[in-house]
């Protein structure tokens, strides 16, 4: 394993196309987590055109690099104006905000950007220790086991996008499978749903899906919103280097908390439906609790910036686990990923482990290079990276809309996509408007072939006895207790009191 | 309950089941998988109106939560923490973006939107790529984000450029030309 790990990384350092896709996919990623109104996924769906017919791993590591730092950007404007990118930088906000009112805004940047960096390689140290220990599971899976794991992921990302509202993420993700039935049929060569539309016959184009269920909506939810921050001051953008420095020195002198709440992001991205900012407020909760000084949390606390950064990026490299071994995502931005890694022709599972190892090695050196870049670049260059923040909505929304509409286009040169882009917009912005969740449709859109392919399989193999074999009752009880525990939240009253600090 | 939420909930019902119906028109073995997703489906529909017409009155007793998200992460890490936690970071994050949702008062505008991206579509189907993406760039930054003239007209030129070096340079992309400008171009070629 051990060549395969360095080759990986040497054949990656050695290639100037790959390297040079990575530093494009580092600018565009930090471009991204930096401007308000355009999120992790929403550039992943963006970037899917333009891969179409890369080389896997260049794709495979353009993508990754760039979705892998977005976090690391995102957190300027927390600390410097107070205005979260997201939820995981919502954490930091709380601390790192007072620090830049205080004139620490350099300390607190550079602190909280070698945190994310360290985050992100040891999230991806953690991915790495635990392939070689989960091989023996992943190869025990039979056709069976991958039709359950489609259920089953389905039923992981409603949970993590609809919470207590699971069935309706279990109806999108339903949405997404029966629509990957659209086409030809691989057993009778019925071309279903289709009709005379010939352009239908290989199935519907992912990449259009894609674009409309998640590109289209949220530009026009930006379009009518607006979306500046240009009533925030750009004070705290004044700061020296020899802050930065100091912010950066913060990291090793607090090297045992980065350490343990690097690992416990990792895990928590491990774990489908735990997801998203929950890595950074358990970990900004684990700071507070083994503070002997817990009283400064929340004014200016260099270890609440520290602690939320590390857990939100080393939950990337623990997310990706689930979703290359299992091909279930670890978190919606890692749902749409996976549908882009599919168009790459990388097929997640345990094909993944025998056929490509190199590949997931390259994945995991990609996470670790693309994030020392990030940080090294932002280091240096965040007080005018932060100008970005400042950007408009409105200024943005008429490029995504032709960047979105010309890779509708590209990826099949079809024009009737076009008009599949429209119809399916209507739908992703009806979900958008009802507060639907809209990443179950990728899965199940993605995963709705490979399901189909394997229950045929699994049918063929045992029929119906299928579902008694020992590891497709694991997958069963673990489908039946994650909607029975979302039924349970969803009815136990929440512990937290609208509009006031907790105290429990 | 929001009325958007109820409509989905019609929306998907009917596309459930007009797949479902098509479905069993095919061989068994074509209609095998519709069938898989397309019941539980329907079924699942029908369970979520049913909830959400059980859940209407609990939701009027309940606050909204109209909380920013330095107020929630707050709110969640003091749970983690198990004390207070108090910061100043909330009182700016009014002018962030919530992309959830559109307020009621905002639908003329959502229209005006969806009108610009509608016709931009119907304008690349009609005349082609090439001729509508600067238009529509220029009329879009001119009118919504009130640009000066001059500027929103150097960004659409600058923009549709830096497009058409990209994709018909560098990637090689023949783009649909628009049945209408096809059709003369064809006219004037005899």
């Amino acid at each position: 394993m051990l060549d395969v790990m360095f080759s990986a990384l040497f054949q990656m350092l050695t290639s100037p196309h790959i390297m040079g896709l990575m530093l494009i996919g580092v600018m565009i990623g930090i471009w991204v987590g930096v401007t308000p109104g355009i999120g992790g996924r929403l550039s992943i769906a963006l970037a899917i055109p333009f891969v179409f017919g890369m080389d896997m791993i260049a794709g495979a590591v353009f993508l990754l690099t760039m979705h892998a730092v977005n976090g690391t950007s995102g957190q300027i404007s927390s600390i410097m104006f107070g205005v979260p990118g997201d939820g995981d930088d919502a954490a930091t906000t709380i601390d790192g905000y007072p620090m830049a009112k205080k004139g620490e805004a350099g300390r607190a940047l550079g602190a909280s950007m070698t945190a994310s960096g360290v985050g992100g390689i040891i999230g991806a140290g953690v991915f790495a220790i635990m392939i070689p220990i989960l091989e023996p599971v992943i190869l025990s899976f039979s056709p069976a086991e991958f039709f359950l794991l489609a259920l089953l992921g389905i039923t992981f990302i409603a949970f993590l996008a609809g919470g207590s509202n699971i069935f309706r993420g279990i109806i999108v993700g339903f949405y997404g499978v029966i629509l990957s039935t659209i086409g030809m049929d691989p057993q009778t060569g019925i071309a279903r749903f289709s009709g005379n539309f010939l352009f239908l016959w290989d199935g519907l184009s992912l990449v259009t899906a894609v674009l409309a269920l998640f590109a289209v909506p949220e530009m026009i939810a930006l379009g009518v919103r607006g979306g500046s921050i240009s009533g925030v001051s750009m004070e705290a953008a004044h700061y020296s280097y020899r802050q930065i420095f100091q912010g950066v020195m913060e990291v090793p002198r607090h090297w045992w908390l980065a350490l343990r709440t690097s690992i416990i992001g990792a895990v928590i991205g491990m774990i489908p439906g735990l997801g998203g900012s929950a890595a950074a407020w358990m970990c900004y909760g684990h700071a507070v609790q083994t503070s002997k000084t817990p009283e400064r949390f929340g004014k200016g606390a260099v270890e609440g910036v520290i602690a939320p950064e590390t857990a939100s990026n080393a939950k990337e490299g623990g997310s990706l686990l689930p979703t290359l071994l299992f091909g279930i995502p670890g978190s919606s931005g890692m749902a749409i990923l996976l549908g882009a890694f599919l168009i790459l022709g990388i097929q997640p599972g345990p094909m993944l482990i025998t056929d490509h190892l190199d590949l997931v090695w390259t994945l995991i050196w990609a996470l670790v290079v693309g994030n020392v870049i990030a940080v090294g670049f932002l280091l240096f260059a965040a007080r005018w990276v932060a100008t970005l923040t400042f950007v408009r909505g409105t200024l943005i929304v008429p490029f995504v809309f032709v960047v979105v509409v010309l890779g509708s286009y590209i990826n099949e040169g079809q024009w009737e996509n076009l008009v599949i882009l429209v119809v399916l917009s209507a739908i992703g912005y009806g979900l958008l408007r009802a507060g639907w969740p809209r990443a179950p449709f990728v899965i199940g859109l993605v995963l709705g072939k490979i399901a189909e392919e394997s229950l045929n399989k699994a049918l063929a193999l045992w029929g119906m006895d299928f579902f008694l074999r020992p590891l497709s009752l694991v997958l069963i009880a673990l489908i039946v207790l994650t909607i029975a525990y979302a039924i349970y939240k969803g009815r136990k009253p929440s512990k937290v009191a609208y509009g006031e600090g907790m105290s429990l | 309950m929001k009325s958007t939420t109820f409509v989905m909930n019609f929306v998907m019902l009917a596309i459930f089941v007009t797949m479902v119906g098509i479905a069993a028109t095919y061989p068994p073995q074509a209609r095998f998988m519709p069938f898989v997703v397309g019941i539980p489906g329907i079924a699942l529909c029908f369970l979520q109106i049913f909830l959400d017409l059980c859940s209407v009155r609990r939701r009027k007793a309940e606050p909204a939560d109209d909380r920013s998200d330095v107020e929630k992460a707050r709110g969640e890490m003091s749970r983690y923490a198990g004390r207070t936690i108090e910061s100043e970071a909330t009182a700016v994050t009014e002018s962030a973006p919530d992309l959830s949702s559109v307020p009621p008062n905002m639908v003329g505008r959502e229209i005006l939107i969806w009108a610009y991206f509608l016709g931009f579509v119907g304008g690349i189907l009609v005349f082609g790529f090439w001729m509508v993406i600067p238009v529509f760039l220029f009329l879009f930054l001119r009118n919504e984000a009130r640009l000066p003239w001059l500027r929103a007209l150097l960004f659409a030129a600058v923009g549709t450029t830096l497009l058409y070096l990209v994709v018909a340079k560098l990637l090689r992309v023949d783009l649909f030309g628009g049945f209408l400008t096809t059709y003369l171009l064809d006219l004037l070629a005899g």
